[in-house]
């Protein structure tokens, strides 16, 4: 067996799953799936050989299937591959898909499924997202997670682990995207290749869950296998008040020593809202250096970005003001779980007071679906994940990442614009 | 191809799609011309890159279009781990080797040598080591691919 490298809280994890009666194969260990996570799009792919294998999913219990892309369809060609994905979906006794219920990575995120401790496993790359509770989650394409359906089973190197402590107190002005972006900024897009990255949050006022989602969601931009923040109170109090009653976080193992790779310290003190310039995730700057500069549309939303905690600071930045008339300002929450609370709260009634548009729980923009590409030269500031080059729209098309406080304050001044201006 | 190439300029997710003639066409469609004008002559079977080849995406069409355009094998200095697994999975050579963009250009002929390890450029004379395949890697290769190595392994979970 494996000797423990470095008894990082994700090889625990891995070591923990392992399948006992398989044998390892070179650096690869065969290990049990928790929850497999898929999607219309990516589902859509594995849908021809999965039938000509003849197998059947291996637990059905443990799959949580979603239509978030195409959502509805926007083209004839996307309502084809739905049908296909729903047919399979039904066909296969999964009849709790989730139908246009929001993106899959929230819908994961609100299921009572997901646990620390967990291998979780998905038909995309942000599945990483689900780290922010402690589990190990990475994606896969779509091969991959059609040997999982069919055996329960993936194969995974351990990886190196690389821990991220986090001190210091989060301003007001500061959410967990400015925290990512930095990172990001610092490692490159390869930086943290083939990597866990384990956050310690010793913080004074603590990253929230939202933005320890936004945090781990994006890990897979500096090329990571997976990132997690080891459980603590923040962890408890999230899953108390998603399923109810008293949950205890416990140990995977007794307490060992770890060494880590390497260790980064962030003072989050110290921090400024950040910004990533065109067409990198990893080019980023402080809001400073572009604030001004000219936008056409600012989306709010995504599996990065569109959650409650989002749309309260956007609503707050933009109580009782109007964007300018021209721009295009695009809101959609992450799941029909958060657009009830927000409208509960009465952050989409502020928001469409101000001149955004509501969108259903979806994708959108962000992989250049629908609800908002761009045309040509125009920019978006975008609470999302990615700016590639024509990943938005047109190749001639610009998005700045970004965190949706500062997305929203640029969405009043139709410019780039510093968030610290709007709250202090 | 340099570094950091991510999935979005190498098959944008406009071409996503089920139907191969469309995920054929959607083959390097963002990349700058110079590298796509010389494929479409009906060059190289192999592609060369830097580092962090095919980050981004999850997307498996990437790598579909890369053996829908008749690639056999790619080249790396390394590789984004889900782009590197799917290339793999679908009985693609992935191999990785330290600089190997600065010692091939369009059009040359690469002979990659399983038995010792080994890249050549025989008229430069150049020879360049790539990194031992893992066992697993092997097999799934030398099955064709994942559902290839699926079959022949007769897992136990799994019945046919």
């Amino acid at each position: 067996m494996t000797e423990n490298r470095y008894n990082s809280l994700t090889e625990r994890i891995i070591l923990k799953n392992i399948c006992p009666e398989v044998e390892r194969e070179g650096e690869y260990l065969a290990v049990k799936i928790d929850l497999l996570l898929g999607h219309d799009a990516t589902i859509a792919l594995l849908i021809d050989d999965f039938r000509k294998i003849g197998g059947k999913i291996w637990d059905r219990r443990k799959v949580i299937f979603t239509a978030d892309h195409f959502a509805p369809p926007a083209s004839i060609g996307r309502a084809d591959i739905l049908k296909k994905s729903i047919e399979f979906f039904r066909g296969e006794g999964v009849s709790d898909y989730h139908l246009f219920k929001g993106i899959c990575h929230q819908i994961l995120v609100e299921d009572s499924r997901t646990l620390p401790y967990k291998i979780i496993i998905g038909a995309d790359s942000h599945t990483v997202t689900a780290g922010a509770l402690g589990a190990f989650a990475s994606g896969f394409g779509s091969t991959d997670i059609l040997y999982a359906l069919l055996t329960g089973k993936i194969w995974l190197r351990i990886p190196r682990a690389v821990k991220i402590t986090l001190k210091g107190r989060i301003p007001d002005y500061i959410l967990g995207k400015d925290i990512i972006l930095n990172l990001i900024g610092e490692l490159g897009e390869g930086g943290a290749n083939y990597r866990a990255l384990e956050f310690f949050d010793d913080t004074e006022n603590k990253v929230s869950m939202d933005g320890r989602l936004s945090i781990c969601n994006m890990v897979v931009e500096c090329g990571a296998k997976n990132g997690l923040f080891v459980p603590d109170s923040i962890t408890s109090k999230y899953l108390k008040f998603r399923d109810g009653g008293s949950v205890k976080v416990e140990e995977v193992l007794p307490p060992a020593p770890i060494s880590y790779e390497k260790e980064i310290n962030i003072n989050v003190t110290e921090l400024e809202p950040k910004v990533a310039l065109p067409h990198s995730p990893s080019n980023v700057v402080s809001v400073s250096e572009i604030a001004g500069e000219k936008i056409d549309q600012v989306f709010i939303g995504s599996c990065a970005g569109g959650r409650l905690e989002d749309l309260q600071v956007a609503s707050r930045i933009l109580k009782d003001k109007k964007i300018p008339s021209h721009l295009k300002l695009i809101v959609i929450p992450a799941s029909t779980g958060v657009l009830k609370s927000a409208i509960e709260k009465y952050y989409i009634q502020t928001l469409i007071d101000a001149g955004a548009v509501i969108c259903n729980p979806s994708c959108g923009p962000c992989g250049g679906i629908d609800k908002g590409l761009l045309g040509e030269d125009e920019v978006c500031i975008s609470t999302s994940n990615r700016n590639f080059k024509g990943r938005m729209g047109h190749s001639e098309s610009s998005v700045f990442l970004a965190s949706t406080l500062t997305a929203a304050a640029s969405a009043v001044e139709g410019r780039i614009a510093d968030p610290r201006d709007f709250i202090m | 191809m340099g570094d950091n190439v991510n999935t979005d300029v190498l098959h944008p997710p406009a071409y996503f799609d089920l139907r191969d003639h469309r995920v054929k066409d959607g083959f390097l469609k963002n990349i700058d011309s110079p590298s796509r004008r010389h494929f479409s002559l009906g060059g190289a079977g192999i592609i060369v890159a830097g580092k962090n080849f095919g980050c981004g995406s999850s997307r498996e069409t990437t790598a579909r279009s890369f053996k829908l355009n008749g690639i056999k094998a790619v080249v790396a200095e390394s590789f984004s781990r889900i782009f590197y697994r799917n290339l793999v999975n679908i009985g693609l050579l992935a191999l990785e080797s330290p600089r190997v963009c600065d010692k091939f250009n369009n059009g040359d002929i690469m002979v990659i040598d399983l038995e010792i390890n080994e890249i050549r450029n025989e008229e430069k004379k150049i020879r360049l080591k790539f990194s031992r395949i893992d066992d697993h890697i092997a097999k799934i290769i030398r099955s064709g691919g994942l559902i290839g190595y699926l079959t022949e392994t007769k897992d136990s979970n799994f019945h046919l």
